[in-house]
Formats: C-alpha cells, structure tokens, sequence
C-alpha cells in the first residue's frame, strides 16, 4: 500500500465514527430521494465537505503524528489535497448524479397521487424564479469547485506560514467568499444554461489543477520545515 | 558494542536557545537516561532523532541510517512514547490498530492485542478517556507490535502515580532482555533513570555535561561538606555549585580531585539529582559572580 493510500486510510478511519453515519445516512436519503423524483442530492456537496473537514482534524491530537509514523511529509501533505479535492468533487459530481437521477423519477409513479404531484409541481418552482435546475446544478458545480481551490491554497498558505495566521486567513477567505458569492449569485440567474455548464466544467477543472499546483507547491517548500 | 543510535556534534539553535556539539552514543541491548533541567534540550534533540528539527549541523545516525535521509526507514524501527497522547482520542484501541497496521511491515495485531490484555487496556472505550498511565501503555503496546528496535520516551513518567511509574519501568526493563534492543528515556525525575538506566546522559544548558555509565557517573563525583577554612583553594576552584552557609559549605566535586583533601572534609557519593542540583547551582554561581564583575 503506498504512504498515501496509508494515510488516507488512517484518516478515513479517524473520520468514519464521527460524520461518517451521519454522511453516509444522508447520502442514502439523497439516493432514494433521487428515485423518487425529488433532488436533495444537491446538498450532497455541503456532507462531502463535513466529512473532509472531520477527517483532518480528527485523525490525530498534534502534528506530532508526522513525525512518528514512518510516512514521508510529503505523502501527510499530499494526503491533505487529497482528500480535499476528492471530497469536494465528489461533492459537486454526486449532486449532479443525484439530480440526473432525479430527473428520471424512476420511483416517482408508486408514490401516492399527491405527492407525485408535489414533486412534480417542484420542477415549474424554481423555472419561475429563473434558476432552472440544470442551473442550480451548475452553480453547485461551481460553488464546490470554488471552495476546493480557495481551501487549497487556504492550505497552502497555512502550511508555510506553519498555522501562525490561521485565523486572519481563514477570515480573509471567507470575506472574499462572501464578496465574490454575492456578486456571482446576482448575475449568474441571467446567464444562459450552456454558459453556466461551461464555466462549472472549467471551474471543476480548474480547481483541481489549482489544488495541484497548492499541493505542489507546499511540498516542495516545507520539506525544509519543521514539524 | 554496536551502537543503535549515534548523535555527533548536533548543533541547533532556536531564539534563545541552543543545542551546541551535543554527541552521544546509545549501544545495543542496554537503557540510557537523558535527563537534565527543563529546558535544556532533551526535547530539541529527541525531535532531531525523528528528524522533526533540522540540525544546524551535525550527524544523528540510528540503525546505522542518516536520521535526513532515511527517517521514513528509521520510524519503521522506532517506537515513541511522548508525555501526551499523539493518536486520534476519540477512537478505541480496535480502531488504532486498524490505522497504524498498513504502516507497519512488521506490525503483529495478535502482539498488540495480547500487550493490550497484558496492559489491561480495554479495546471498546475511547483512548481519550484513558488515564495518563493508561496512554503511556498504549503507546508502548503499538511500539512492541510492530517490534520496535529502539524506543524513544520524552518525559513519559512525569505525571504519571507511583504505580504506573513503577509499572512502566518494569516494563521497559522487559523490553530490552534479548539484548536486541534499546531505550533512550528522557526524564527529569532522575529517580527512575537511577532505578533502570544503564547509561546516562547529562545534558546542561543545550550542552552534554556528562555520557556515560551509570556507574561512571556514580563514581565521578562527591558531594564535599565540611568547614570553609579546611578547603584549600585549588580544590575550591574545581568545587561544582559551591554553597557556602553559616557552618561551612556544600559543594559537588570530580573524584579525580579528592586525593589529598584534609581529613576534617566529609564525601559522599552522589545521586544524579544531587548532581543536576549541582550543576544547577553551579551555572547560579556563575551568573552571580558575572552580575558582580559587571
């Protein structure tokens, strides 16, 4: 097994206990939902993250660990791009899966007359206030494919400040989000579906050459830094 | 003798701290304590050997390997105990196992659930909720599964009952019976080092004051009591932490300085906590005579 499969392990284990149930619960409801015609699969992207999240800061009590376990530091750093990249992907393709899914209402005629209607009534919901559900599917593309690039360089930037600004950066992050959120959410109602498509594709490649790059990066600098 | 661990001229300096030409050497089969004050240094060179600081300069070789350049190979063979737990706590000892296991070639999961039983360590209850003493044994049951050729402990008595003390120690005594392995114990509480160690290191001030058997060290210095006026000054001047009080004066002193000391001065042999007291009041001694030149 190679170090980064290892550590990979180690933290899916530390990670499982905690959000695991939770994740893997909500990602069952997300599925049968699907089939039924209802897309609750959309918020499969905010649960890979919680389980990303969880998965780091639980799998140790200090940093130490790196320097105990007979693990290369560039394998504990690429371990965390990783995992970063997969889960907020994965996020981001499940809720498209889900919706597709949705869309095929394979379930949806077993349930009784006016539920079907319910659900069928959602689709015209959100058409009248302009987000198609391509559309949404598109920005969540977007969304997770944002967030993955600015936790990576977050990351990045964590790692070769060796956590001292931890806070400032985070804040600085989620004050940048907030403004550049603000600004897209207004426009992208009015842009036409196959543009929002292409940018969430471009976004989603995007992202992963910018965790790449992070992941790179913060390898080749720190391995002259402590633990 | 074949040396497990070898450090040669370790330099590293921090802010207000540094570890200058520390070297030292730990054989095959045998127990060395590292003691010395808080602060001066056994953590810094302990985070050398696992290559989590990097010397300025200097050579660490365990097993044979550069602690640079092959520190993945070296932690294979390591076992490390630190003063706090490092693993996930949230997680039972069935869950640990199942993350340290793929790191391991040589990892027994029949050795550490047996150490774990012989520990009476429970599998189904979160280590977090484990007692101090409890921990360390956690941390030595993984280093005994994955058989361990060197176990590395920072300060892993301090804080922990008598009992558990006293159970720990017994437990690294049993540790190196096939002669195969070995044990650097870092630890103020220079009782245990006295109780199992083989060898001593000493270290002073980011400095090796002293490396050596335990029987050396006991055999290289008195402690000297007796009456001021009854010292003869050459002897003063190589008195270690001089203490002078009303009725005469204690002091530390090499053994290679007692021949020919008058009658009426009194020696006893000492302990390596007289001797880090010593020490201690030594460098007090120094900063005082300075602060008076000044």
């Amino acid at each position: 097994m190679s170090e980064l499969r290892k550590i990979l392990r180690y933290d899916f284990i530390s990670a499982v206990p905690v959000t695991g149930t939770f994740c893997g619960i909500a990602l069952a409801v997300c599925l049968i939902t699907a089939l039924f015609g209802v897309p609750l699969g959309l918020v499969s992207f905010p649960l890979t993250a919680v389980f990303f999240a969880s998965s780091k800061e639980l799998s140790k009590s200090s940093d130490v660990i790196e320097g105990v376990l007979p693990a290369s530091r560039n394998s504990f750093i690429r371990s965390k791009f990783a995992e970063l990249t997969l889960s907020f992907l994965a996020g981001g393709a499940m809720a498209v899966l889900f919706y597709l899914l949705s869309c095929l209402k394979l379930l949806t005629g077993i349930l009784p007359e006016k539920l079907e209607h319910s659900v069928r009534a959602m689709d015209g919901f959100l058409d009248t206030a302009g987000v198609t559900m391509p559309k949404l599917c598109g920005i969540i593309v977007i969304f997770s494919a944002y967030f993955c690039a600015v936790i990576a360089a977050a990351i990045m930037v964590m790692e070769l400040c060796r956590h001292k600004w931890d806070t400032v950066i985070m804040a600085a992050m989620g004050l940048a989000t907030l403004i550049l959120l603000s600004v897209f959410v207004d426009k992208i109602a009015e842009l036409p579906i196959r543009t929002v498509i292409i940018i969430s594709a471009a976004a989603f490649l995007g992202s992963l050459m910018i965790s790449l790059i992070c992941c790179q990066v913060t390898c080749r600098i720190s391995k002259d830094l402590e633990i | 003798m074949e040396n497990i661990l070898e450090i040669n001229g370790l330099c590293k300096s921090y802010e207000g701290f540094a570890l200058r030409d520390v070297s030292f050497a730990l054989p095959k089969g045998y127990i060395m304590g590292f003691v010395g004050q808080n602060g001066s240094g056994k953590t810094t060179t302990i985070r050398s050997i696992l290559n989590m600081a990097h010397p300025d300069s200097g050579k660490i070789s365990v097993f044979g390997l550069d602690s640079r350049k092959d520190s993945v190979k070296i932690r294979e063979g390591l076992g490390i105990v630190f003063d706090s737990l490092y693993l996930a706590d949230h997680l039972d000892a069935k869950h640990i196992e199942m993350q340290l296991r793929p790191f391991y070639s040589d990892w027994s999961r029949e050795e550490f659930f047996r150490r774990l039983k012989a520990f009476g360590l429970p599998d189904n209850k979160p280590v977090g909720e484990f007692s101090k003493g409890m921990k360390m044994k956690l941390m030595i049951a993984a280093a005994l599964s994955h058989n361990a050729r060197l176990m590395i402990l920072d300060e892993p008595t301090s804080g922990l009952d008598p009992v558990a003390r006293d159970e720990l120690l017994d437990i690294l005594t049993e540790y190196i019976e096939d002669e195969e392995r070995s044990v650097l114990f870092s630890t103020h509480i220079t009782a245990d080092v006295e109780r199992i160690a083989d060898f001593i290191t000493v270290l002073h001030n980011g400095k090796v004051w002293f490396s050596g058997t335990k029987d050396d060290l006991a055999e290289s210095y008195v402690v000297l009591k007796g009456s001021e006026e009854d010292l003869p000054a050459a002897v003063r001047e190589k008195c270690i932490g001089f203490h002078g009080y009303r009725n005469g004066f204690e002091a530390l002193l090499p053994t290679d300085h007692l021949a020919g000391l008058p009658g009426e001065l009194e020696h006893e042999k000492a302990s390596i906590d007289e001797i880090l007291v010593y020490i201690a009041k030594e460098d007090k001694n120094e900063r005082a005579s300075q602060d008076t030149a000044v």
